[in-house]
């Protein structure tokens, strides 16, 4: 005789009335969707935070791989070769960056991740890599630092790296180079009528300049070196007149021929871009760009965090390479940046809700013993690597 | 015409591990694919990558936001049907 049907599992018909059944189905999605993805996504968050070292290694060794084994061009798919260029730039600058970061909070990372910033540098420093500079500017930016020309975003974003470097290794090989871009640059900062050192010919970005300021104020460090005046001189510019009033965030490009800009360019990305670099050798002006990217862009839907890329109450624009896609009004590159400045002024809360969105879009993956971001890449681990990591910010 | 059937705990728990199986498939494919310089510089050749990594991260946002809570209305509602829809269940 065949063992009877089980019935299927049903609770008392009590619980059957559709004004009782549908109503708690519905409270059920939205309870679990306010619950669930806000603990999944953010478990790693406070560990991140914390520089918990069996999350931290495993992306170093990642972006480490990345530099040993080398980026091209061809790996980037913009159609400008200038983008392409500058991604590569950015691969290893922000490798190197994020590296030497774990090293100096990580000691007994630096034997293995170490070589690994080094070889960045090198990278950095290699023709090939500077090389869509030197076809902007028709001058080698290298070997033309006697001149007057600007190259900011190549000499700055390097030299931070190579003071970074002199921090960690006191008799760094990149000491005399580290020497030589701070007084061209300390230089060029002088001479400007605006304050502000050209990216690109008749081009100008305090974001870029912000790599070559800091670079500046670590480079004040070492003995019998003085660039204090144009430290002040700068970092107040940084204060007032390249900051919207309204927002207090950063314009995103000034001309270098007057200062001028206007308050539609005032953007998270560039913001939180500066406030990282300057942050990595300064308190105050970093903290109160950060204060500001809280106060007008920093926003929450369910416990993720993310950064609008301009103002709360500006008109909704297109994103570009510098913010990336902007969906809703939301930063990738902004939010992205951000983390940073959660972790370097103490801004727990903050920086697991932005970790949440970083999980939920970038997709962590891997094996233990490296792991990366399935929509990260070279360039998203290496930025993704430097900003989770971040140290805190000194006075 | 027979309405259609209401789902068995069963079909519900094996439609959100495929869901699950999905993605983990989908995470491996594109581990390799570099879809982070596609979404924030795309050029000619991105359009096919773009539209896997949109579809991929619906599929995610929607497993990781929306799936934990739809499997649990839909539990609810299975354990709360009336007596004349069990008839086929």
């Amino acid at each position: 005789m065949p063992p009877p049907l089980r019935p299927p599992f049903r609770l008392p018909a009590y619980f059957a009335k559709p004004w009782l059944r549908w109503p708690v189905a519905l409270a059920l999605l939205g309870l679990s969707a306010a619950v669930f993805p806000r603990w999944w996504c953010g478990r790693d968050g406070g560990r991140w935070f914390d520089g918990d070292a069996a999350l931290v290694r495993p992306l170093a060794r990642e972006v480490a791989a990345t530099i040993t084994r080398g980026v091209s061009t061809a790996d980037f798919t913009n159609d400008s070769p200038l983008f392409k260029n500058e991604w590569q730039f950015g691969t290893y600058q922000m490798g190197a960056l994020g590296l030497l970061q774990v090293c100096r909070e990580h000691p007994e990372l630096r034997a293995e991740l170490l070589p690994a910033a080094e070889q960045a540098i090198d990278r950095m420093l290699s023709e090939e890599v500077r090389a869509f500079d030197a076809s902007e500017w028709h001058e080698d930016a290298l070997s033309s630092l006697d001149g007057d020309k600007g190259h900011a975003a190549y000499l700055g974003y390097l030299n931070i790296v190579l003071g970074m470097h002199r921090q960690l290794v006191p008799e760094s090989r990149f000491a005399a180079l580290n020497d030589r871009i701070s007084a061209a640059l300390a230089r060029r900062f002088r001479a400007s009528p605006a304050g502000i050192i050209e990216t690109y010919p008749l081009e100008a970005y305090p974001m870029d300049n912000a790599g070559g300021l800091a670079s500046l104020i670590l480079h004040q460090l070492t003995p019998g070196v003085d660039h204090a005046d144009i430290i002040r001189a700068t970092l107040a510019r940084y204060r007032t007149d390249w900051r919207d009033p309204a927002s207090g965030l950063l314009y995103q490009n000034v001309s270098p021929r007057n200062g001028q800009s206007s308050a539609d360019t005032a953007r998270a990305s560039g913001t939180a871009l500066a406030a990282v670099f300057l942050g990595c050798a300064e308190h105050e002006v970093s903290g109160e760009l950060f204060a500001a990217l809280r106060k007008n862009c920093a926003g929450s839907l369910l416990g993720f965090g993310f950064m609008r890329e301009y103002p709360r109450g500006a008109a909704m624009r297109r994103g570009d390479v510098d913010s990336g896609p902007v969906l809703l009004g939301t930063s990738l590159s902004g939010t992205g940046f951000a983390l940073a400045s959660c972790r370097a002024f103490g801004d727990r809360a903050g920086f697991v809700g932005l970790y949440r969105t970083a999980y939920l879009i970038g997709s962590p993956s891997g094996n233990g013993d490296r792991a990366g971001f399935v929509c990260g890449g070279p360039l998203g681990n290496a930025i993704m690597l430097a900003m989770l990591t971040a140290p805190a910010s000194r006075p | 015409m027979n309405p259609r059937p209401p789902p068995t705990v069963r079909r519900i728990l094996v439609e959100a591990a495929v869901l699950v199986l999905l993605h983990e498939v989908a995470i491996r494919l594109l581990a390799h694919a570099r879809l982070m310089e596609h979404l924030l510089s795309p050029g000619s050749q991105s359009r096919w990558a773009v539209l896997a990594t949109v579809m991929f991260l619906l599929l995610r946002m929607f497993l990781l936001v929306l799936a934990p809570g739809w499997v649990l209305a839909r539990l609810w509602l299975r354990a709360t049907r009336g007596r004349t829809e069990t008839q086929n269940g």
